[in-house]
């Protein structure tokens, strides 16, 4: 069984999606890093930017740390998730720089821009895992 | 028309202006001497829930559509970062939709033809916050066309021919959390710079704009990114309903995206079937008098395609 990300897809993943996926089951973001220039990469991916062989490419673990930088409440939603809502989708940046898209939980009352947030690791089921924000 | 050779060009939303790039390109190579744009759209044989879904795909597919976010989605994400970092308010993205219905309302070829007020805008039902019904452009059924030819033979079609002066093209990341900043769409600064340049001509030079108001926010967006504002300072414009006919800059004066109507793939022909009317006096009461340049700024998707359109009466 490959596993997957998030809790719809519509595509067959690549391995990297499955490594991603069984780390992050263990509690573990991962980006990827090229050695050849130190670059990183979230959500993690095969080949550097700047041309490097892919073999330089290795993961390494996020910060967890984020400020929220934009979000929405999504009141009218795709199929897949019409059920769900209302939900928030919020982009927040980590602390070394990478920036993420994920659902924000947890949270009370309305969202602030520049707020800090925590990302969390979060298994869907035996299959399937993701990655949220929530409030520190 | 069977018989005559066809192509299909397809860029998302942007796809009207790819088409008429695509056979000026076919002119000026002396491939062909005229060729027949054609724009059409039937999206309303899905229900808007289906909609929804096929055009929440417009996004990232493996890393930002699982969290399900719907394309007015990527726009709201964009128009709370603006907020936060300018202080654009909900009444300033109303005012947008007030404006493009008001003219709307006078154009016989809009989808809804209706005018609303500051108060039933700001109250609307949510859809993806800060975006309620009256911030979203409309799913339309709809068509436009135009005649593309040689200078040496527009002529015999015409004795009012409309140039094309400049094209740019720009594009953007895919996945939105790629961007350094959410505040701006980069591809239309890129079109515009390059759009300008072939024109020989400046922002400040231009009389009318069509631009890409798929959302209100993108119409703010738009409006600082083609350089006709500096940055922040839109959304009190549209307040100042310097966006109207007789403000600095009269933009979506036939009802935008928003009233007029977004059928896709007609959409950027649509622009230029519109600015041929203003530029030759045709518009009637929405008339912005003496306008000789006019700018159609198009967007696919959340700005992975721009282009812009610069169209003149010639010298
Ligand atoms: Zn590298």
């Amino acid at each position: 069984m490959s596993l997957k990300f998030g809790e719809i897809s519509y595509e067959d993943y690549p391995s990297l999606i499955n490594d991603f996926t069984a780390q992050l089951m263990d509690d573990k973001i991962m980006g990827t890093q090229c050695s050849d220039c130190n670059e990183k990469y979230f959500p993690p991916r095969t080949s550097c930017e700047n041309f490097h062989k892919s073999q330089s490419m290795g993961f390494f673990e996020v910060s967890r740390e984020a400020v929220l930088k934009g979000f929405t409440i999504i009141h009218f939603a795709p199929d897949s998730h019409a059920d769900k809502a209302p939900y928030v989708v919020a982009i927040g940046e980590l602390a070394d720089g990478l920036k993420v898209l994920a659902h924000l939980v947890g949270i009370t009352s309305q969202p602030k821009v520049g707020m800090k947030m925590k990302l969390k690791a979060q298994k869907i089921n035996d299959e399937r895992a993701i990655y949220k924000f929530t409030p520190v | 028309m069977t018989g005559i050779p066809t192509i299909r060009v397809e860029s998302a939303c942007a796809t009207g202006t790819a088409a008429i790039i695509t056979a000026y390109n076919m002119i000026k190579s002396g491939f062909r001497d005229s060729v027949l744009v054609i724009g059409a759209e039937k999206m309303t044989a899905v229900d808007s829930a289906v909609a929804t879904t096929l055009m929440a795909r417009a996004g990232d597919l493996r890393w930002e559509f699982p969290f399900g976010c719907s394309f007015p989605g990527y726009y709201a994400l964009m128009a709370t970062s603006h907020m936060a970092e300018f202080g654009t308010t909900k009444e300033m993205l109303s005012a947008v939709g007030v404006k493009n219905h008001h003219y709307g309302a006078k154009n016989k070829y809009a989808h809804l033809r209706k005018e609303i007020t500051l108060e039933e805008a700001m109250k609307a039902v949510q859809i993806a916050y800060p975006l309620n019904i009256y911030d979203c452009s409309l799913i339309s059924d709809g068509g436009a066309a135009v005649l593309l030819t040689k200078e040496s033979m527009a002529k015999k079609y015409t004795d009012t021919p409309i140039y094309i002066d400049g094209i740019g093209m720009g594009s953007d990341t895919m996945r939105m959390s790629d961007r350094a900043s959410l505040s701006e769409l980069k591809g239309t600064q890129t079109a515009a710079r390059s759009a300008y340049k072939m024109a020989g001509i400046e922002a400040n030079d231009v009389d009318i704009a069509e631009v890409h108001d798929c959302f209100t926010i993108a119409e703010i967006l738009a409006m600082e990114d083609l350089g006709f504002y500096e940055k922040g300072t839109a959304g009190p414009a549209v307040l100042d309903q310097q966006t109207y006919i007789g403000g600095k800059i009269p933009i979506n004066v036939d009802g935008g995206l928003k009233s007029k109507g977004h059928p896709l793939g007609a959409t950027g022909i649509s622009q230029a079937v519109e600015l041929r009317k203003q530029l030759l006096g045709e518009a009637n009461d929405r008339q912005v008098d003496g306008a000789s340049v006019g700018l159609s700024h198009n967007v696919g998707q959340t700005g992975q395609f721009v282009n812009v359109m610069i169209y003149s009466r010639g010298n």
